[in-house]
Order: structure tokens, then C-alpha cells, then sequence
């Protein structure tokens, strides 16, 4: 009896491992190279949990331009304007555009605002354009509108810088000696 | 007698010459000179401003500096629909030296959705939430964000970055 009780259980012993074997359907071969080739067969669902990063971006940008017009100026371009430096530092290009324009020009007696840049002898006209430095004409500006507004200024690459100078004309008739503000507000997007 | 007179000659001759000096002395007061100009006490020490383009060029490249702001933000936050919660991920840069505020505002009627507190230079605010609750959905925004000097709180400017506000349920 007890002889017949080892020999079942180290039948199923027997059995038992190799069902791991038959289960696995892996297979070892020999590939004569002195490696050993793991073969897989059959398929197994293995889930992959992967999460989307959000996307930053990363700039620097003006919050407020200073600018001089003068009528006096030699050249078609009109303004002393500084060099408006704007830095992609994210890993996406960018373009950067003006959302809107505030324009009180309520200390010009009689002056009215162009949209286009051409200007009549009682309008004064803004815009920005991008070049490496000052430029005396006005080819290439985009001009500032009044109010709501989407004009692309410059895009950006990934780990960019960029320059834009402000341009202006104004006619002959606009009064001297006095301030005026118009105050773009500069959005930037993922391009 | 004779040396008498002559004394008297000589004193005589003296006062002459001292009379005719102090005579000459007063004369050429009298006369207008080249170093006599009087100075004119209104004129202002230095150079006319508008004179020197170079001069105001740094001044004006100086104010515009001072208004240059950085941030980083999330491009297209996501909502949980119930707790209008959202991973707005806002930084003011430790550099910037300005305080930032933040403005969500829907391209779509301008509604303002969102308005922040003031952020210190070197903090980010991660999460917000929508003050105007939104449906699910997506949704075109910009979030204005306003810099203040740190010291005065005074407005310094505005800028802006477009973002894509997507409410559903994660």
C-alpha cells in the first residue's frame, strides 16, 4: 500500500512539473554559435500604463514697450524704438501675435489712429516688425489695430530667440511736445 | 628857494600821475568787457533731452527691460468636470523680480473665468479652480497675466498665452 502511495505521488510529482513545461511554450535552441536563442510563442497581454505629459511652455516676453515718434526723424520709419527681445525657452515652437490694442490718443487734439499705416497729415500709425535692428523703413510692419486684433508678430522655434522693433508713422499735422499710448498686449501660443 | 620849488614840482607831478592812474582805472571799469557777461540762471546743466538719440535709446532699452516677464504654463489644462479643478501648472521664474497675476478669460464672449492672486518670483501655482464652472468639453482661452513691481505693486504691463481648456472626466 504504501509503495503504491509513493509511486502515485511521484507519478503526479512528475506530472505536475512538467505540465509547467508544456505550459511555458518557450523553447530552448541551441543556435551552434554558443548562444542560446529564446523563442517565444503564442502570446501573452502584458499592459502598458502609460501617462501624456502636459505640455509647457516657456517664454520670455514684454509686458510694456516705451517708445519716441518724432516727425524730425530722417527715414520713412518714424520711431526710436528699443529692441524688443523675445526668448522661446520651451521644447515647442511658439508664435507670438497681438491679441489687442489700447490706443488714447486723447492728448492729440484732432489726431486720429490709422489701422493700415498710411497715414493722413492728422493720423498716427504703430506697428511691429521683426528685424535684426533698427529699420528705416516701414516695409514688413504689422501694424497695431484698435481693439480685439489677431495679427501674428514672429514665431519661434524651440530654445529661440527673436527681435521686433517698433514703427511708426504720423502725419504733419499731428500736435508736437505730447504723449500718447497705445499699449498692444502680446499673446503667445503653442505654433 | 630853489630846492623848494622843486620839491613842490615833484609833489605836484605826483598827484598828477596818481590822479591821471585813478582817472584811467575808473575809465576802463566803465567800458564793456569780454569777461563780464552775466550768467544766464535758468539754463539747465547738461544735454537737452531729444538731442541724443543714443542717450535715449539706452533709456528707452532700460524701461523696456525692466518690463520683460517670464513664465511657463500649461498649454491645455484639464478639468474634472464636478470639482472644476484643473492643472493650470502657472510659474513665475524666480528671476522675474515681479509679481505675476493670472487671468483666465473664454476666447468665446471674453467671460472671465478665473483670477488669481498675486505670485511671488520663484512659485508656481500647479492647480486652480474655475470661479465660472464650465460643461465638459473643450474650450479655447487666454490667460492674461499681469506684472506688478514687487516693492510698489505698482501695474508694470500685461501679456498673454493662449491654452486649451478641456473639461471631462479623468
Amino acid at each position: 500500500m504504501k509503495k503504491a502511495v509513493s509511486f502515485i505521488l511521484t507519478l503526479a510529482m512528475v506530472f505536475a512539473c512538467s505540465q509547467t513545461v508544456f505550459a511555458d511554450s518557450r523553447a530552448y535552441r541551441d543556435s551552434g554559435s554558443g548562444d542560446i536563442v529564446i523563442e517565444t510563442s503564442g502570446g501573452k497581454e502584458i499592459e502598458l500604463v502609460g501617462h501624456v505629459e502636459p505640455t509647457i511652455i516657456s517664454v520670455v516676453m514684454p509686458s510694456y514697450i516705451p517708445f519716441d515718434i518724432s516727425k524730425s526723424q530722417p527715414a520713412d520709419n518714424k520711431v526710436v524704438s528699443p529692441e524688443i527681445k523675445v526668448t522661446n525657452n520651451s521644447n515647442v515652437p511658439v508664435v507670438i501675435y497681438v491679441d489687442n490694442a489700447r490706443v488714447d490718443l486723447s492728448n492729440l487734439q484732432g489726431t486720429s489712429w490709422s489701422n493700415s499705416g498710411v497715414v493722413a497729415e492728422n493720423q498716427v500709425a504703430v506697428g511691429l516688425t521683426e528685424a535684426a535692428v533698427q529699420p528705416e523703413n516701414l516695409g514688413g510692419a504689422k501694424w497695431l489695430a484698435q481693439g480685439q486684433q489677431n495679427t501674428e508678430l514672429i514665431r519661434l522655434v524651440s530654445q529661440q530667440d527673436g527681435k521686433m522693433f517698433i514703427v511708426g508713422a504720423i502725419g504733419s499735422q499731428v500736435p508736437e511736445n505730447q504723449v500718447f499710448s497705445v499699449v498692444p498686449t502680446l499673446v503667445v501660443k503653442q505654433a | 628857494m630853489k630846492s623848494r620849488k622843486k620839491t613842490v614840482i615833484l609833489v605836484f607831478l605826483a598827484g598828477a600821475v596818481v590822479v591821471l592812474g585813478i582817472a584811467c582805472f575808473l575809465l576802463l571799469q566803465m567800458l564793456p568787457s569780454r569777461n563780464s557777461l552775466e550768467l544766464e540762471n535758468n539754463a539747465t546743466v547738461g544735454i537737452m533731452p531729444g538731442i541724443d538719440r543714443e542717450q535715449r535709446l539706452k533709456e528707452l532699452q532700460n524701461e523696456l527691460d525692466k518690463g520683460l516677464i517670464a513664465f511657463s504654463i500649461n498649454t491645455s489644462p484639464l478639468f474634472d468636470p464636478k470639482t472644476q479643478e484643473g492643472n493650470l501648472m502657472l510659474e513665475n521664474p524666480k528671476n522675474n523680480a515681479k509679481l505675476l497675476v493670472a487671468q483666465v478669460v473664454l476666447n468665446e464672449g471674453q467671460k472671465t473665468l478665473y483670477t488669481s492672486k498675486a505670485i511671488q518670483p520663484g512659485s508656481y501655482l500647479e492647480r486652480i479652480r474655475l470661479e465660472q464652472p464650465l460643461a465638459e468639453g473643450v474650450y479655447e482661452a487666454t490667460v492674461y497675466i499681469q506684472a506688478y513691481d514687487e516693492q510698489t505693486q505698482d501695474l508694470i504691463g500685461q501679456t498673454g498665452a493662449a491654452v486649451t481648456l478641456t473639461v471631462q472626466n479623468q
